[in-house]
């Protein structure tokens, strides 16, 4: 295992065979302009068109190939096949715009047809060109297949090229491109032309399949414009900060994966890089600390243990008010019944609440600290101020004031509070400081007032 | 080899493996279709690979239940991850289809590479492109007589007939569950209140689907299944608003497009798998021109008549 990492190091450090540095440099810059693009297509819902593209480009290599034959030029020339593959690529998109223009097909169909009707003619093409007499036909399919490892050093220049030409054109048409994702009618109507932003974004996700589709083969390049792109949406909201992200991803994914295949006999380049992607995925969804699984946990953790404790006071503070008595002791059943938890829900809040100090034990019973009944009267009122203005300004009835005060009091800030007493000081009997009377009657089961 | 024989032998094989195949796809497909999970077929059957690999390494064979086993199980867990990445993580769906799809098929090239030492003879180029031609019917009978005996028949193509089973099967299925699919594909609520669970409807979809896709691929390749999954369907959609009458009509596009496809590719000798997705294609573009539901066409004539 040492030894392995040991080995893998060795690689990411470059202190490699020239085939494999220049294999490892394209991947992972080709894995960082994908990771870039794929954040626009994500954002236009449009990440499986990549997929459609990459086998859409089947039969245009074929039909390069055999117009190449025909012209009696370099069949293999990479100056026809691909653009005869940008050419099909170009077309799949058309089609997929063409056939969700009739109300009865969806955009998922269209580009599930367009992937298969797309390449079954590709197979009849390679069919074709396999009866031919011709030579130089053997390993045309490695233009779906890829292969990375017997990278030529032109395909690293062509891949080089074509991720600066990605990333100089996103840099460039950022903002455009920006509010074409989040608002495409406001981008019409602030007078870009969402057929050309669209068709540049598009541009790019035809050059950079095609040129890697060559080089690394149909499912890393689906891959690559899709993982480090959804991978990044966690880690932050903002696009350009999402956009570094992706890069990121995609070209450390890209490199790692390189690398530990160039380190280990067996793996082969294409899932390598794939499988570490998805790795990165699955550490950006757990481990995020913007929308991650992990930390949406813990925040509703805190959220309703907060809420909980608000519960719990209020219910303490309104049932000293019904006794007459502030430091009545409060039982457990009184609680049950006011709120109508469950038994553990109650004991594991007054626990809480004891250990934090708003809550002491008095005989059987608990009542509020000092410090509590300070807490429980700011959210009483609070909540009472609520009811007050819910009753006088939006009609709600009596018996519902509770339930729809209950749903806001949790956010209601002191400036909010502020604006509530303001507004109702000319009504009621609202001073400043004091405790409104609650707007309903008091009951020992809170909603049956 | 008199030229009947040589038909049992070579074209009734290829053709009936085409026929069953895009008919069982066409079947499962209108309901992928009208659940707008088109997609999820292209994704299953790309990720029933780890599956066959994993189910070839525990039962040591190729045929039988267990690739079947390890297929519907890959397939109900391309379609949980799917669902639990839109839901939990809140990616859009397409997105959170092409993250699981891309990882399992990368698992399975993986699984694949590194047991290729266990004599697997399932190279990713047939898993790509099919290999319709290889299915022969090898001792087919050659007169009268030998119709009935035992060793014409013991070489009769397998393929053949465990896409006849599952075609058959799907059949079953639909007709046996046809309200209950009927309502979870167009209204999960009500399906739910009406004591169909959508969920269960949903996974065995799923399930069929991963087992069509794995008995029609060994002729056809993972990507031609996609076209005969979503074409048929769609087809029919773009001309009939009644289930089955869909399912109907899905089925005889199958068929055209299967016999067609065949022909074609026979008479000009090209490769019958493409010929029959090329053929779905054409018949779609057809329909696209004369659905009577905004087809380019009636579109055309609508709007003259308006001006």
């Amino acid at each position: 295992m040492t030894a392995l990492l040991n080995d893998i190091w060795q690689f990411v450090t470059l202190d490699a065979p020239y085939n494999t540095r220049l294999v490892l440099r394209s991947v992972g810059v080709l894995g960082a302009a994908c990771g870039a693009v794929g954040v626009f297509l994500l954002l236009r819902r449009r990440s499986l068109v990549a997929d459609a593209l990459a086998h859409a480009a089947l039969p245009g290599v074929c039909m390069g190939f055999l117009l190449a034959v025909a012209l009696g030029m370099d069949a293999r020339s990479l100056g026809i096949l691909l653009p005869a593959a940008a050419v099909a690529g170009a077309m799949s998109v058309a089609s997929i715009h063409a056939l969700t223009r009739l109300p009865r097909v969806r955009e998922d169909a269209a580009i599930g047809i367009v992937l298969s009707v797309f390449f079954a003619v590709g197979v009849v093409l390679l069919g074709v060109i396999q009866g031919l007499p011709v030579s130089q036909k053997a390993g045309l399919n490695h233009f779906i297949f890829g292969h990375a490892a017997t990278m030529s050093a032109s395909d690293g220049r062509a891949i080089l090229i074509a991720s600066l030409i990605t990333i100089a054109v996103l840099v460039v048409c950022f903002k455009e491109l920006r509010l074409l994702c989040f608002d495409s009618s406001f981008a019409g109507g602030m007078g870009f032309s969402r057929i050309a932003l669209d068709g540049i974004l598009m541009s790019l996700v035809t050059l950079l399949t095609v040129i890697g589709l060559h080089a690394v083969g149909a499912l890393l390049i689906v891959a690559l414009l899709i993982i480090p792109a959804a991978a990044a949406r966690f880690w932050t909201d903002r696009l350009g900060l999402t956009t570094v992200i992706a890069t990121l991803i995609g070209g450390i994914g890209a490199y790692i994966g390189a690398a530990s295949s160039a380190a280990e006999a067996n793996v082969p380049t294409g899932p390598a890089i794939v499988l570490y992607c998805g790795a990165l995925f699955l550490i950006s969804m757990t481990a995020a600390p913007k929308r991650g699984l992990l930390i949406e946990y813990i925040r509703r953790v805190i959220t309703n243990r907060r809420i909980g404790r608000q519960h719990l006071l209020r219910a303490m503070y309104e049932r000293g008010e019904i006794a007459g008595n502030p430091l009545a002791p409060v039982f457990v059943d009184d609680l049950q019944e006011r709120r109508s938890w469950p038994i553990h829900r109650v004991r594991r809040l007054l626990t809480r609440a004891t250990r934090q100090g708003d809550v002491e034990r008095v005989g059987g019973g608990h009542v509020l600290t000092p410090h509590g009944r300070e807490a429980a009267a700011r959210l009483v009122r609070a909540h009472r101020l609520w009811e007050h203005y819910l009753a006088t300004r939006a009609d709600v009835a009596p018996q519902e004031l509770d339930r729809a005060a209950d749903d806001i009091e949790h956010a209601l800030g002191p400036r909010l509070i502020a604006e509530l007493e303001a507004a109702l000081r000319s009504q009621h009997a609202i001073r400043a400081g004091a405790m409104p009377d609650s707007p309903h009657e008091l009951s020992r089961a809170e909603g049956s007032a | 080899m008199s030229g009947f024989h040589g038909f049992l032998v070579q074209d009734v094989p290829m053709l009936a493996s085409g026929m069953l195949a895009s008919v069982a796809c066409a079947l499962v497909g209108c309901f992928l279709v009208l659940r707008r999970l088109s997609l999820m077929g292209d994704a299953i059957s790309h990720a029933v690979l780890p599956g066959i690999v994993a189910a070839f390494l525990l039962a040591g064979t190729l045929r039988g239940m267990p690739i079947f086993l390890g297929a519907a199980a890959a397939g109900v867990l391309t379609a949980l991850l799917t669902e639990l990445i839109h839901r939990v993580g809140r990616v859009e769906t397409g997105a959170a289809m092409g993250v699981v799809f891309t990882v399992l098929f990368a698992l399975g090239v993986l699984m694949l590479e590194r047991t290729s030492g266990g004599g697997i003879h399932l190279d990713a180029e047939c898993v790509l492109y099919g290999a319709m031609e290889n299915v022969l019917w090898i001792n087919a009978p050659s007169s009268a007589g030998e119709w009935f005996t035992a060793a014409a028949w013991a070489h009769f193509p397998r393929q053949v007939a465990t896409l006849a089973a599952v075609a058959i099967l799907n059949a079953v299925l639909i007709a046996a569950l046809f309200k209950e699919l009927r309502i979870a594909a167009f209204d999960p609520g009500l399906a739910a209140s009406q004591g169909v669970n959508p969920a269960a409807m949903h996974y065995l979809l799923m399930t069929m689907v991963a087992i069509t896709t794995i008995a029609a691929f060994e002729a056809v390749g993972s990507i031609l299944v996609v076209a005969m999954l979503i074409v048929p369907g769609v087809i029919a959609h773009l001309y009939v608003n009644r289930l089955g009458a869909m399912l109907l009509l899905a089925t005889l596009a199958a068929v055209i497009a299967s016999a067609g496809g065949y022909a074609a590719a026979a008479a000009m000798n090209l490769n019958a798998a493409g010929m029959i997705g090329v053929m779905l294609g054409v018949l779609l573009i057809v329909a696209c021109a004369f659905s009577p539901h905004g087809g380019w066409l009636r579109r055309r004539v609508v709007s003259r008549a308006i001006a």
